[in-house]
């Protein structure tokens, strides 16, 4: 049975540290902006924010009003990555971005047959884990787990497909400004009228969209919101971890949540770790994503 | 002169009389109000109410009570405003129950009319406060109850019932301390006492004056024909669009049904039945009389159906293309045209083109223009309603003076399943507004959100005061400005900003609100919205602060926070 590499991109919150301890590699995409001198700037969105501008940095200018742009995994960081994996003999498994949110993973399929015709006996498997962010990087964990337990590529692919719609996300933001400028959440137009104070509740849905599932009044009472929901839809969480991907909360913020998801949810470990570029280029600072295992999701956005 | 009974006629003077002496005195009432504000309007209110009354009787010329009472007493439930107002046409339903079976009546009857007057308006009163209209108009009926005999004259029992309406008027200081501490009577109760005034005046033999109803009559029923109407509204090749707008009176006939048995719903069924297909139902029964309000493409089956009950009084078929052309300088119902079909429409009351604008933008469906110092009617609220073609209308009164007038309509009205939820102020409602979301699709759902809304908000004014005064050992000058929160004066000071930041930290728990929403009237200068932008992000910096230009009068501001 061959090895294999198990790769996940930009939107899977894996930190350089996590990376390197479950040996996962990872596909950049691009993003870009205006900077404040009119010049086009862009980037690698990369996971190790090495680009020249620090996580605080980034969505520090999305919250004065700077709209990013994202690109997708292009072809040559296709070759490159999965072409290094290839070269050495081993089979490629892709846990991409939630095919809702961005066609990197129709563009790996159509090079899929490029890949194991060049490299012939080798097998290149993709997985739409219909899950962004720590959702996404869950999967590419559990992947990794699997694989040191003597797991065949076959069988991981098998149980995430049977499993993704397990992999629950409860997010809220902030502010609108960010979500109403990017345009890429799903609600009815009433649900995002010009209001002030009212925080959507994001999850992902059972097609992999972001959607907004409801909405509460409030900082406090949306957090607290997510709490309530976590609880309700954890799977055994005492011996889960929780995951949060954070967009530069304020610390009050996510200590409250925390706090509360300790005490209320209990689960066997909760980890933060810095949101990527790419959704959190389009939700704006302040974005806080629990990410756990729990029942399957059923709901599907209008 | 001494009347041994009261006929129709002489029932009928007496309240044109009542009416014509509270409108001569409708000024004094409005000015008793609790706040130093100049948005007392119970003696409007009031006057509309009786004078709506008055219009749907006004071509009837008998002598029987039987023929006065019912139209008397649907006209002014229709044109019923304002909270006093409402109470106020309960009581006439209650005294036009009692005598509309009779030909005429003697004191005796009149005091058993009048205890149903009492019954029924504290049975539509949710929790009856006393120091009010209902306690002196219970307390003047009781007393002349145990003065009137068969020896009794109809003049007796209205001196008893003056005499002790006026002292129970003056005992209502005592009974409610806001009265007492703004050093006022209530204003509900001198309005009541104005109209039994009217009354002796006219047993007094004074002449009875008509020429003050001009304004009645243009506030009349809507039931009432209009003059002008344009034929070349629908031509000979228009589509019937709209259907027919039918209306008609019914005598419940003996012969066809049992008459004690006989339920309203029965002909409610027929109406939104397949056969017909009715909308806007309004449909009302009181003992043999039913009277229905339907829109229908076919209205001949309507009668036919109808005289399964019994015979027709009287009949009105309009077709709506030419009545809907006479609606469209109707602002307040300029959404009429396009007949949409709802599941769910919102109906809320508001002024300045500020806040009608946003609550358009949110999705109110139709606007009532109105508010405190202009309290729409029971009438307006069904026109309202009528306007819509909707299963379900949620209703947002947003003053607390408006809501029994909205919830009077709620009851008359059969098109729509009608709910009002108690908002009692426009901050209150932009809140509720705001949570709007239709995907649970129910209705328990979705109004329970709009409750949850509003018992999470507090809501604050900011006004000028009009006279020199304390109220919750606030000492206040007048032109102080002044600040209301949730119903109570709290802070006054010459400094408009001061009062605001002043008022915003009485707020209970204001260290755990996120959200504040501020409404600014049109005397709001941008110059002063940044400064109040700039102080409130100093004084309270964890609220998120939106601000709005309302355009309202009198209220420079009007806030919510939550």
């Amino acid at each position: 049975m061959a090895k294999f590499a198990i790769i996940g991109d930009s939107t899977c919150d894996l930190t350089p540290a996590l990376r390197k301890e479950h040996d996962i590699d990872y596909c950049r995409m691009m993003v870009s902006w205006q900077t404040k001198d009119k010049k086009e700037r862009e980037v690698y969105a990369s996971l190790d924010w090495d680009q020249g501008i620090s996580h605080k940095e980034y969505f520090d200018m999305l919250a004065e009003g700077t709209r990013v742009f994202t690109s997708q995994v292009s072809e040559q960081e296709f070759d490159a990555v999965f072409g290094r994996h290839l070269e050495k003999g081993e089979d490629v498994l892709y846990i991409s971005c939630s095919g809702a949110l961005s066609a990197s993973v129709q563009l790996a399929k159509k090079l899929q047959p490029k890949y194991e015709q060049k490299f012939p006996g080798r097998k290149v498997i993709i997985v739409d884990p219909l899950n962004s962010c720590m959702g996404q990087g869950m999967m590419l964990l559990k992947a990794a787990e699997m694989r040191i337990d003597g797991k065949s590529i076959e069988e991981v692919r098998d149980y995430l497909e049977e499993h993704k719609l397990e992999y629950n996300q409860l997010a809220t933001v902030e502010n609108l400004n960010t979500l109403k400028m990017a345009g890429r959440v799903k609600a009815s137009t009433a649900f995002f009228g010009n209001v002030f104070g009212v925080k959507p509740i994001l999850i992902s849905d059972a097609k992999g969209n972001n959607f907004a599932v409801e909405k509460q009044k409030g900082r406090r009472n949306a957090l607290l919101r997510v709490v309530a929901m976590a609880k309700e839809l954890a799977v055994e969480p005492e011996k889960n971890v929780c995951w949060i991907s954070d967009a530069e909360c304020k610390p009050e913020d996510l200590e409250l949540l925390v706090s509360n998801l300790k005490s209320e949810v209990k689960f066997k470990e909760i980890n933060v770790v810095p949101m990527g570029p790419i959704i959190g280029g389009t939700t704006g600072k302040g974005t806080v994503g629990v990410f756990f295992f729990g029942k399957k999701v059923e709901v599907v956005g209008e | 002169m001494v009347l041994k009974t009261l006929n129709g006629k002489d029932f009928k003077s007496l309240v044109v009389s009542g009416a014509k002496c509270l409108r001569d005195n409708m000024d004094e009432v409005n000015n008793l109000n609790v706040f130093p504000v100049p948005d007392g309007d119970t003696g409007t209110n009031m006057c509309h109410t009786i004078e709506g009354g008055i219009a749907a009787v006004m071509g009837i010329d008998s002598e029987l009570l039987s023929d006065i009472c019912k139209p008397l007493s649907s006209g002014m439930l229709l044109g019923a405003r304002g909270n006093s107002g409402v109470i106020l046409s309960q009581i006439f339903r209650g005294i036009c129950k009692g005598l509309q079976s009779k030909k005429q009546v003697n004191a005796v009857d009149l005091v058993k009319a009048y205890e149903l007057g009492v019954k029924q308006a504290y049975g539509a009163v949710v929790t009856p406060v006393e120091g009010t209209i209902l306690t002196v108009f219970r307390e003047a009926t009781e007393y002349a109850a145990s003065k009137v005999d068969f020896t009794s004259s109809i003049n007796d029992f209205f001196h008893y019932h003056l005499e002790e309406a006026v002292r129970s008027l003056n005992n209502t200081i005592n009974l409610l301390p806001v009265l007492k501490e703004a050093g006022v009577i209530d204003s509900g109760g001198a309005g009541y006492v104005y109209i039994v005034k009217g009354f002796i005046k006219y047993l007094e033999g004074e002449e009875v004056d008509f020429s003050f109803l001009d304004v009645a009559s243009k506030s009349g029923s809507s039931l009432s024909q209009s003059a002008d109407v344009d034929f070349n509204a629908f031509g000979p090749d228009d589509e019937l669009k709209f259907g027919y707008c039918t209306e008609f009176i019914l005598r419940l006939q003996n012969s066809k049904v049992d008459i004690e048995k006989f339920d309203i719903q029965d002909v409610i069924d027929i109406l939104n039945g397949d056969d017909i297909k009715g909308d806007s139902i309004v449909a009302l029964s009181d003992d043999s009389v039913v009277k229905v309000h339907v829109h229908t493409k076919d209205p001949g089956k309507v009668l036919d159906h109808m005289r399964k009950f019994g015979e027709f009084l009287t009949i009105k078929i309009e077709n709506m293309a030419l009545q809907h052309n006479e609606q469209i300088g109707d602002s307040e119902l300029e959404e009429v045209r396009s007949r949409e079909h709802y599941k769910y429409a919102l109906v809320a009351v508001a002024s300045g083109e500020g806040i009608k604008q946003q609550f358009k933008e949110f999705g109110v469906n139709v606007i009532i223009d109105g508010g405190q110092s202009m309290n729409p009617s029971t009438e307006d609220f069904i026109k309202a309603f009528k306007s819509l073609d909707a299963e379900n209308i949620i209703v947002f009164p947003n003053n607390k003076n408006i809501i029994m007038a909205a919830k009077q309509a709620a009851t008359l009205y059969k098109g729509s399943n009608v709910v009002v939820i108690n908002s009692t102020s426009i901050p209150q409602c932009y809140s509720a507004l705001t949570m709007l979301d239709y995907s649970s699709d129910d209705l328990t759902i979705i109004v329970g959100n709009f409750k949850q809304a509003i018992d999470n908000v507090s809501s604050g004014e900011i006004t000028t005061s009009i006279r020199r005064t304390t109220v919750n050992k606030v000492i206040i000058n007048k032109g102080d400005y002044i600040g209301i929160l949730d119903g109570k004066l709290l802070v006054a000071s010459r400094n408009r900003l001061y009062a605001f930041r002043r008022l915003l930290s009485k707020v209970k728990g204001i260290k755990q609100k996120e959200v504040l929403i501020v409404i600014c009237g049109k005397n709001v200068t941008e110059k002063e919205k940044e400064k109040l932008q700039e102080q409130i992000s100093f004084y309270f910096p964890y609220l998120e602060m939106g601000i709005i230009d309302g355009g309202q009068d009198i209220y420079d501001y009007l806030f919510s926070v939550e």
